[in-house]
């Protein structure tokens, strides 16, 4: 397929698996975190780590954006959900993420008016085909979803789209990420940067990683070459001594980001001063509300939500996949009382969920040669 | 629990996923509403946002990178 097949070429592959043996040094273990969730779906996918040395250790990130959603914020939206006359909608992976009592879909098949839908315009238009109707839309993700419900807030203001109002879980990806820096449990030496939402913010954000942690960055692509290429990136940076933002993914992401989605972004949000993260607990100026300007489609405002914090299921580990301290198969419920089908945690939810995407690709015993 | 909506999910990776990126055509522009009629690789068409790009990145035939129904990036003659 064009545009495509030039970057699955598996010759090009060995080749850069080789170019990666080439750098790695002889005795040294090498943890790389890639950030988002994307590429932890398609390093499994592809099977990225089988063509690299067993010393070249990815860790999963907490990019995924389902993933990170607590269990008080799911439920907050269930109670939402089912008020009397209004219609919730949300992305697919959200109706299957458990609260502490249920999901959306369990929800719907409760009888709440629950619908899947792909883009928050479509959540719009429901609105305007249904004004006898309130209509609420869940709004999550990281830097690359968040421009697009603010676009559609912005229609919802300009057009006066009355019933129309959004919840929002908004999150920004540098806070998580400088917490995860400053962690103890961890030590990691280079970063596969999130090329979608750099694609939004640029690569500046990122700077703060290599200045203030001596950590190399390399903003990533999604294809499997991309990725062994942003890993060999970060084993010459480390052998040269070398510590810096590179782009990969330039043939997507400019250097300065969008910044007329930046502009929309800063007119709609403003930073919340502490938002929940699943397993990583409260982080500073991490979450998205919406400016005074657009407090009237705050579904929050208009009609309150609970707001209880949900301690996670004592099972469940996935805080600790989400900081990269354990594996997906280290968890004591990963692929027994934990799956896709019934998931525990957010993890085995979402597609780019490290959890979902090990149980879905890689269950395999895998020997990789030690350099 | 009630199945997954079967529609919503094609293989093992959810096209409703909320942080995927999907390259996709230009095919026609709604200049007035800010809209562009676009088609994926599988040639399936979409109604995007294209306020976020710049004129001259959202003509009939560009490809670009979209994100829950908007248009984030134009992409380059390689961009996958």
């Amino acid at each position: 397929m064009r545009y495509v097949d030039e970057f699955r070429d598996a010759a090009l592959g060995r080749a850069l698996g080789a170019e990666i043996l080439s750098l790695v040094e002889p005795g040294r273990h090498y943890k790389v975190m890639e950030v988002c969730g994307g590429h932890t779906h398609a390093i499994y996918k592809y099977g990225v780590d089988d063509l690299l040395p067993a010393n070249v250790e990815l860790v999963h990130g907490p990019g995924c954006p389902v993933c990170v959603i607590p269990m008080g914020r799911v439920d907050d939206g269930i109670a939402l959900a089912k008020q009397p006359d209004v219609i919730f909608t949300c992305f697919g992976d959200m109706m299957r993420v458990p609260g502490s009592a249920g999901s959306l879909l369990e929800a719907k098949a409760d009888g709440a008016d629950v619908r899947m839908v792909y883009s928050p315009l479509d959540a719009l238009r429901i609105a305007k085909q249904n004004p006898d109707r309130e209509v609420v839309f869940f709004a999550i993700g990281f830097e690359t979803t968040a421009p697009s419900t603010a676009l559609t807030l912005k229609r919802a203001k300009t057009e006066r789209v009355a019933n129309f109002s959004c919840i929002c879980s908004h999150v920004t990806i540098v806070p998580p990420l400088r917490a995860l820096l400053e962690s103890p449990d961890l030590r990691l030496d280079g970063f596969i940067g999130p090329g979608h939402v750099a694609t939004v913010v640029g690569a500046r954000p990122f700077e703060f990683i290599p200045a203030d942690y001596g950590k190399p960055v390399v903003i990533a692509g999604f294809e499997p070459l991309d990725i062994l290429q942003s890993i060999a990136m970060i084993l010459r940076q480390l052998q040269e001594d070398r510590c810096e933002v590179e782009n990969q993914y330039k043939r997507v992401v400019p250097d300065e980001g969008n910044l007329r989605a930046l502009e929309v972004l800063a007119e709609v949000f403003e930073l919340r001063p502490h938002f929940e993260w699943r397993g990583l607990g409260f982080i500073s100026h991490s979450g998205l509300k919406l400016t005074p300007a657009y407090a009237e489609l705050d579904a929050e405002v208009r009609f309150g939500v609970p707001g209880v914090r949900v301690a996670d299921p004592k099972a469940c580990q996935c805080g600790e996949v989400l900081k990269g301290v354990i594996k997906p198969w280290e968890c004591k419920v990963f692929g027994t009382a934990c799956t896709p089908e019934r998931p525990i945690g957010t993890c085995m939810v979402s597609s780019e969920g490290a959890c979902a995407a090990y149980y879905n690709f890689g269950r395999f015993a895998r020997e990789r040669e030690v350099v | 629990m009630s199945a997954f909506p079967a529609y919503a999910c094609s293989g093992t990776h959810c096209i409703t996923c909320s942080d995927e990126g999907v390259p996709m055509t230009i095919v026609s522009m709604d200049e007035q509403r800010g809209l562009a009629l676009c088609a994926d690789a599988g040639g399936q068409r979409h109604t995007v946002e294209i306020a976020l790009l710049a004129d001259a990145a959202t003509v009939v035939g560009s490809r670009v990178l979209v994100h829950a129904g908007v248009a984030i990036a134009a992409l380059g003659a390689l961009a996958a």
